[in-house]
C-alpha cells in the first residue's frame, strides 16, 4: 500500500510545484481577470475557455454541457480512458458572486504571500490547483490507482440548480469524490461536515381595505407575516445548529391601504438528515393565525446535510495522515454553507474544503495565502495518487 | 317672495341648465389632473377659473409647496352692500386632482361614460362633480337672486394636491377665511339617500410613522449566531402595533408597508415599515402617538451571546390634527338641518374616516364638508366582471337636490 508514495516522491512533487509557482500564479490570475457571476451565464464563457485549454494539455477530453439558465458546465476526462479501473471526481466551480465590474474597486493584487481578488479563495484558486495536482502527476509520470475526472459548474453560488443531476450522476460511478471549495477559517480546516441548505419562500394573502374610512374589512398580509416570522424564529436551536433566517421580507402598498399581500424568504440550515425532515414539515405546514389569509409556501432543503459518514471519515483520515508524511497538520470541521460537496456524500465517499487557505469568500477582504496553497496542491495530488477507498 | 317660490325658481332654473352643468363635467373629466400631472392640474385650474371670470370672479393662481405639483387657484368675487357695511365673506373649497395616473385610466379603460343615473369617470365624485355644484350655486344665485349674490364676498379655493395631503392649501384657506369669513364650505362627496343627506363634522387625524429597525447583519450559515435579525424585530415591532389598535376608541394601526434584508443567506441588518394611525378624538390622537413614540425603546431581539440587541427608531413622517366635534361647525350643520326641513328634506351627521382640506382650518373657520355629489367607488379605476370591483361614479339625478340644499343653507347664513 501507498507504494508510490515513498519519500522521495513526495519530494518530487513539492520540488515540482514550488517550481510552477509563476505558473500557477499567472494562470490564478488570467481566472480572476475574467470576471464570471453565476447570475450572468454569458460571462462564463471566458474563464471556462481557458480551463478548457488548460485540460487539453493535461490530454483530457474536455466536453462543454450548455445550461439552460446557467452558463453551463465543464466535464473532462482522460482521452484515453481505462475500463477496468475506479474513478474519483474533482469538483470545482468557475462562478463567483460578484458582479461583472468588481474587479475596478476590489482589483486583483498579488503581494509577497497573499492574493487578493474577487473569487481568488472561492474558488478559482481550487481550479489551479486541480490543474496543477494533475500536472504534476502527468510531468513526474505517476501512476494513479483510480483515474480522476473533472466536473466544473458555474452555477455553484445559486444552488448548483442546473448542474445537480450532473454531479448526481457522476457520484454514483466514482469511488471518491474530492471538493475543491476553501478550506474552513484561517486555519484551513477541511470540511468533514456541511449543513444542509434550504431556502422557503411564504406569500401571505390578505385582504385590502382603506385604512382609515374601513380598516375593520382588510385582513393585514404583513400582521399575518410578523406571527408567521415570530413562529420561524422560534424554530432556531443554537444547541443543535438549526438556524432558520428569515433573510428578505416585503410587503403592503401604500401607508393607507392594509396590506393584502407580503412575502418572506427564508434560510434554513440543518446539521442533519432528521432535522432537515423535520424542519422542512414544520415550515411547510406552517398554520395561519389571522382568520381568512392563506399562505402559500415554496421551496425545499436543496442540498442535503453533509454527514460524517464512515467513507467520508477514512476519506478524511487518509488526508489526515497524507499531511501529515510531508509535515502538514491538519484538522477538520463544520461548514456552516453548503457546497456541491453535500450531494456527492449521498452516493461516494466525500471530502471537502480541499482548496485554498485564506478568509473572505463572498467579502471585500477575500484573499489566499500563496505558501499553504501549494501545500494544499501537494496534498491534493497525493490524494489523487492514493489507493482507491474500500467500498 | 315667499321662500316656497323662490325654491320653486332655482329648482326649475337648475334643472333647465342641468345638461350643460353635465357637460361641464364631462369637460372636467376629459382632462386627466393625477395629483403629479402639473400640467393636467393646471389646464383643469385653468378651464375652472374661466367659467367663474364669467361669474365675475376674479382668478388668481398660486404655486404650490412642492414644485412637481400644479397650482392652487383662488376665485374671489368681492361683496358689496348697499348698507356699505363689509360684506360676508364665505369659502366655497374643492380641489383639482385626482388619484388616478394617464396610464391607469388608459389601462383600465376609465372614462367619461354615462349608463343610466350612473356617471363614470376619473373624478367624478371626488371632487369633480363638487366643483360643478359650486359654479351651479353661483350661477343660480347670480341669476335668481342677483342683490343676495352681489352682498357676499364668494372665495372659491380650489386645491392642486389634496390627495397628497399637502399642508400649504390648508394655510393658504386660514389665510384668505379666517377672522372674517361666516363659514368654509367643503365639496367633498356626500351622501345621499331620496331624501336624505348626509353631511361631515368630524374627521379622523391621522399620522403616518416611519419604523427602522436596525439589526446586525452576519452569513447566516457560517455566522447565524453573531447576527441580530432586523427582521425579527420588526415582526415584534409590528404586533406590539397591532395590539395598540381599540375599535372602541376609534383608535387604529395600519402597518401598510414592510421591506427588510438583501439576500436570504444573510441575517439582515436593516427592516423598515410605514405606518398609518387614524383617530377621532384628540385625545386618543395624541395617546396614540405616545404609544408609538413608546417602541423606541424597544429592543427585544439581539445576538446570541447579548452583545448587541436590534435599535427601533420610530419617527412621524407625516402628520394631520382631527377635526373633532366642535361649536363652530355643529351650528353650521343646524343651518343644514334647518335648510333640508324647509326643503323638505332631512340631513344627517356623518363622522368620517378618510382626511380632507378641512381638517387644516376647521378650528380657525367654522368648516362643514361632505356638500358635493353623491357617488361612489371613490379612488377606484377597475371593474370586475362579478361586480365585486366597479369604478367611481356620480349620480346625475343628485346634482340639483345637493345644490338647492347648499343654497337653502348658504341663504340662511347669509340672512342669520
Amino acid at each position: 500500500m501507498n507504494n508510490t508514495l515513498s519519500p522521495n516522491t513526495i519530494t518530487r512533487i513539492q520540488t515540482y510545484l514550488t517550481q510552477q509557482r509563476q505558473e500557477m500564479l499567472a494562470l490564478l490570475e488570467k481566472l480572476v481577470l475574467v470576471e464570471s457571476p453565476s447570475l450572468r451565464p454569458e460571462s462564463q464563457a471566458g474563464i471556462q475557455s481557458i480551463l478548457q485549454a488548460a485540460l487539453k494539455t493535461l490530454d483530457y477530453e474536455v466536453e462543454r454541457i450548455p445550461g439552460q439558465t446557467s452558463g453551463g458546465q465543464l466535464y473532462a476526462a482522460p482521452q484515453h480512458l481505462p475500463a477496468d479501473r475506479p474513478q474519483q471526481l474533482l469538483i470545482g466551480h468557475c462562478d463567483t458572486v460578484w458582479p461583472v465590474g468588481t474587479l475596478k474597486e476590489m482589483p486583483l493584487i498579488m503581494e509577497e504571500n497573499i492574493v487578493r481578488g474577487p473569487g481568488v479563495y472561492d474558488m478559482k484558486a481550487g481550479l489551479v490547483q486541480m490543474i496543477y495536482a494533475l500536472k504534476a502527476i502527468q510531468m513526474l509520470q505517476l501512476k494513479t490507482a483510480v483515474t480522476p475526472l473533472i466536473f466544473i459548474n458555474s452555477d455553484e453560488e445559486i444552488g448548483s440548480i442546473e448542474s445537480t443531476p450532473h454531479i448526481r450522476r457522476l457520484a454514483k460511478m466514482v469511488n471518491r469524490a474530492f471538493i475543491l471549495e476553501p478550506a474552513l477559517g484561517p486555519t484551513g480546516k477541511l470540511k468533514t461536515a456541511r449543513k444542509g441548505v434550504g431556502q422557503y419562500e411564504i406569500v401571505v394573502h390578505g385582504r385590502a381595505a382603506h385604512a382609515g374610512l374601513d380598516p375593520e374589512k382588510g385582513v393585514s398580509a404583513i400582521l399575518e407575516m410578523a406571527h408567521i416570522i415570530q413562529t420561524l424564529f422560534a424554530l432556531n436551536e443554537p444547541e443543535t445548529g438549526v438556524s432558520v433566517n428569515v433573510g428578505i421580507i416585503e410587503g403592503g402598498l401604500q401607508p393607507n391601504v392594509i396590506a393584502p399581500q407580503s412575502r418572506a424568504v427564508v434560510d434554513v440550515r440543518v446539521p442533519t438528515h432528521e432535522d432537515a425532515a423535520r424542519i422542512e414539515q414544520a415550515i411547510l405546514t406552517l398554520p395561519s393565525v389571522l382568520p381568512d389569509v392563506t399562505l402559500t409556501i415554496n421551496g425545499r432543503i436543496n442540498r442535503p446535510p453533509l454527514e460524517r459518514t464512515p467513507a467520508n471519515q477514512a476519506l478524511w483520515q487518509t488526508a489526515q495522515s497524507l499531511g501529515q508524511r510531508f509535515g502538514l497538520t491538519l484538522d477538520e470541521g463544520l461548514a456552516g454553507g453548503g457546497s456541491d460537496g453535500n450531494t456527492t456524500s449521498l452516493y461516494t465517499a466525500t471530502l471537502d474544503g480541499l482548496g485554498a487557505v485564506g478568509d473572505g469568500a463572498h467579502a471585500r477582504h477575500e484573499f489566499i495565502y500563496i505558501d499553504k496553497w501549494l501545500e494544499r496542491c501537494t496534498l491534493l495530488a497525493l490524494l489523487l495518487l492514493s489507493p482507491p477507498a474500500e467500498q | 317672495m315667499s321662500d316656497r317660490v323662490t325654491y320653486e325658481g332655482f329648482q326649475a332654473y337648475l334643472e333647465r341648465h342641468l345638461p350643460s352643468y353635465l357637460d361641464l363635467l364631462r369637460q372636467m373629466v376629459t382632462i386627466n389632473s393625477y395629483t403629479a400631472n402639473r400640467k393636467g392640474v393646471n389646464a383643469l385650474g385653468k378651464m375652472t377659473a374661466d367659467l367663474f371670470v364669467e361669474l365675475g370672479f376674479t382668478a388668481e393662481t398660486i404655486p404650490s409647496a412642492h414644485p412637481q405639483y400644479g397650482e392652487h387657484v383662488v376665485l374671489t368675487r368681492t361683496g358689496r352692500r348697499k348698507d356699505g357695511r363689509a360684506a360676508p365673506k364665505i369659502g366655497l373649497v374643492s380641489h383639482l386632482d385626482t388619484v388616478f395616473p394617464p396610464d391607469e385610466e388608459i389601462a383600465n379603460d376609465f372614462k367619461w361614460r354615462r349608463k343610466g343615473n350612473k356617471i363614470y369617470g376619473p373624478g367624478t365624485s371626488d371632487i369633480k362633480g363638487g366643483t360643478v355644484i359650486i359654479y351651479m350655486m353661483m350661477a343660480a344665485l347670480q341669476t335668481m337672486m342677483p342683490d343676495v349674490f352681489d352682498a357676499v364676498t364668494w372665495v372659491v379655493l380650489l386645491d392642486a394636491a389634496e390627495e397628497a395631503e399637502a399642508e400649504d392649501f390648508g394655510q393658504l384657506c386660514i389665510q384668505r377665511l379666517a377672522g372674517n369669513a361666516l363659514a368654509c364650505l367643503v365639496f367633498e362627496g356626500g351622501k345621499m339617500k331620496r331624501d336624505t343627506f348626509w353631511a361631515v363634522v368630524v374627521r379622523k387625524g391621522m399620522v403616518v410613522y416611519e419604523v427602522e429597525v436596525e439589526g446586525k447583519a452576519s452569513h447566516a450559515g457560517s455566522a447565524h449566531e453573531r447576527g441580530a435579525n432586523a427582521i425579527v424585530q420588526m415582526a415584534d415591532v409590528i404586533r406590539h402595533i397591532d395590539e395598540f389598535t381599540n375599535y372602541e376608541r376609534d383608535l387604529t394601526f395600519n402597518v401598510g408597508t414592510v421591506t427588510g434584508g438583501t439576500v436570504s443567506n444573510r441575517v439582515p441588518h436593516y427592516a423598515a415599515a410605514s405606518v398609518e394611525m387614524r383617530a377621532f378624538l384628540p385625545t386618543v390622537y395624541e395617546d396614540g402617538i405616545a404609544r408609538m413614540m413608546a417602541l423606541n425603546k424597544l429592543s427585544s431581539v439581539g445576538t446570541a451571546n447579548g452583545d448587541y440587541g436590534c435599535q427601533v427608531t420610530v419617527e412621524i413622517r407625516r402628520q394631520t390634527q382631527p377635526w373633532p366635534q366642535n361649536e363652530a361647525t355643529e351650528k353650521l350643520f343646524s343651518v343644514w338641518q334647518a335648510a333640508a326641513k324647509a326643503l323638505g328634506f332631512k340631513v344627517l351627521r356623518e363622522e368620517r374616516g378618510g382626511l380632507s382640506d378641512g381638517n387644516y382650518f376647521w378650528h380657525q373657520v367654522p368648516t362643514i364638508d361632505g356638500l358635493g355629489i353623491a357617488g361612489g367607488n371613490a379612488h377606484c379605476s377597475e371593474r370586475s366582471p362579478d361586480g365585486s370591483k366597479d369604478q367611481e361614479y356620480c349620480l346625475a339625478s343628485a346634482f340639483v337636490p345637493k345644490t338647492m340644499l347648499n343654497i337653502a343653507a348658504v341663504l340662511k347664513l347669509v340672512r342669520e
